[in-house]
């Protein structure tokens, strides 16, 4: 009896271990670590492209106050637009005025404020295509992968201009046309606030770039 | 039942005519009161009553702990050990020390560490890798114990044979890797049973599990384990 006893309660240990196996890590923790998320259209022609232009500063959008636009630091945003396009010109991109018709329009915005959502949100969709000239496009993401931003994610972006419907040729719908964004890049945690550490932010650049090999000309 | 004590006790010697010298040792140290045969079967009854401990073990039920410590390429990615085991046996003495039964385990091995890119069909991400592996294991299992059952230590050896059903998973950020691949499963095994009352043994062994299982990156998914738990005779 006593034995009986014994090994009833050691099966019901042995049931409660298993149900007691960890899951992973809440997607709470899982996001507030550092990560740097690639994405890319899969039907677009990396070596197609020959020129890029860069808006020059790095803006922050504020999901907590409606998507309110503001400048990063100047030193700062200075760094980055200059790793971002030194990045881009080792892959055999040239770097080209707003105005000479890039190919390719590149923009790095930093997210901060507490709430989340897809990265396919439009927060800063208007600000990018009216600076290429695309006044009333959105912006089109070819990847079923969304994720979320926020947390002082480092999103670095690259919009096909050179397929993008020209305003004037008669072929775009004001408010219905969008300009495809061929790659984005997030670095999650890059800049959690304005004294953010430079290097690391920077390394997230190299990371991206690194984990995009197909990115070339 | 008496005169089987002693056939058992010397039985054991006259199976193995070459009997290893380590066997005679334990045989020696453990099994003392198995030294001088009693004289009559009457004498060996009122022995055996004397000592405690039974003569013959018939069915024995075996539920251990185990640490699971990956080997090969489940060792490459996951090199945190597992604590996270269990293993239930059931034996049935078919001859003399020799028993045959069924076997079933759980181990469970994870790991939180490790920065790497994951790339995917869309992009890449770099973060850090979360790494689960799980199998469940169900086999036919074949032991020999050495020395008498009223021995204090009653060493073993023996074998499994069975097949293996496994998870195997990976997290990074929020994509999610997953295969549950099965396979064949060699488990060959070695431990002791030490007594405790007439009806329980602690009981502490090593097994090694090979598996024919394979995914992402792991070839015959294998480790290794560190047993502890308890036998029960019914």
């Amino acid at each position: 009896m006593g034995a009986r006893i014994v090994m009833q309660s050691v099966l019901m240990a042995g049931a409660s271990t298993l149900s007691a196996c960890i899951d992973y890590p809440s997607e709470d923790k899982r996001f507030s670590q550092e990560l740097v998320i690639t994405a890319y259209d899969k039907k677009a022609d990396f070596s197609s492209y020959g020129t890029f232009a860069i808006v020059p500063e790095v803006k922050v959008v504020n999901v907590d106050d409606a998507g309110a636009m503001a400048s990063v630091d100047p030193a700062a945003s200075s760094a980055i637009i200059e790793r971002v396009a030194s990045s881009l010109a080792s892959r055999g991109y040239a770097r080209v005025d707003r105005d000479a018709s890039p190919d390719l329009g590149v923009g790095v915005t930093v997210v901060q404020g507490s709430g989340t959502g897809s990265v396919s949100g439009s927060y800063w969709a208007g600000y990018y295509a009216s600076y290429w000239g695309y006044t009333d496009y959105g912006l089109y993401y070819p990847y079923a992968y969304t994720y979320e931003y926020g947390r002082g994610t480092l999103a670095t972006q690259l919009f096909d201009l050179k397929n993008a419907p020209k305003p004037d040729a008669g072929t775009a719908d004001a408010g219905t046309s969008n300009l495809t964004t061929v790659w984005t890049s997030a670095a999650y945690q890059a800049m959690p606030e304005e004294n953010a550490d430079l290097p690391k932010v920077l390394d997230t650049i190299d990371q991206a770039f690194l984990q995009s090999p197909y990115l070339h000309r | 039942m008496a005169a089987h004590v002693h056939e058992d006790a010397i039985g054991l010697r006259a199976r193995w005519p070459h009997g290893l010298v380590l066997m005679a040792l334990f045989w020696c140290l453990l099994a003392p009161d198995a030294h001088a045969a009693p004289a009559t079967a009457e004498s060996a009854q009122t022995e055996s009553a004397q000592s405690g401990a039974r003569d013959a073990e018939g069915t024995l039920i075996g539920l251990g702990y185990t640490i699971g410590i990956a080997s090969g390429d489940l060792h490459e990615i996951i090199d945190n050990p597992s604590y996270r085991g269990i293993d239930v046996t059931l034996h049935h003495e078919i001859m003399h020390s020799w028993y045959i039964g069924v076997g079933v385990g759980y181990n469970h091995f994870h790991q939180d560490d490790g920065r790497d890119t994951y790339v995917t069909d869309w992009g890449a991400v770099t973060g850090t890798f979360y790494r689960a592996y799980g199998t469940v294991s169900l086999a036919l299992s074949n032991r020999y114990y050495l020395l008498s059952p009223r021995s204090l230590v009653r060493p073993y050896a023996g074998v499994r044979l069975g097949v293996a059903f496994s998870s195997a998973s990976l997290m990074v950020a929020d994509v999610h890797e997953y295969s549950a691949p099965a396979g064949f499963l060699v488990v060959p095994e070695a431990g002791a049973a030490i007594r405790l009352t007439d009806y329980l043994r602690l009981s502490v062994g090593y097994q090694y599990d090979f598996t024919t299982v394979s995914f992402r990156g792991v070839d015959h998914a294998s480790f290794h384990g560190l047993q502890v738990g308890a036998v029960f005779d019914y």
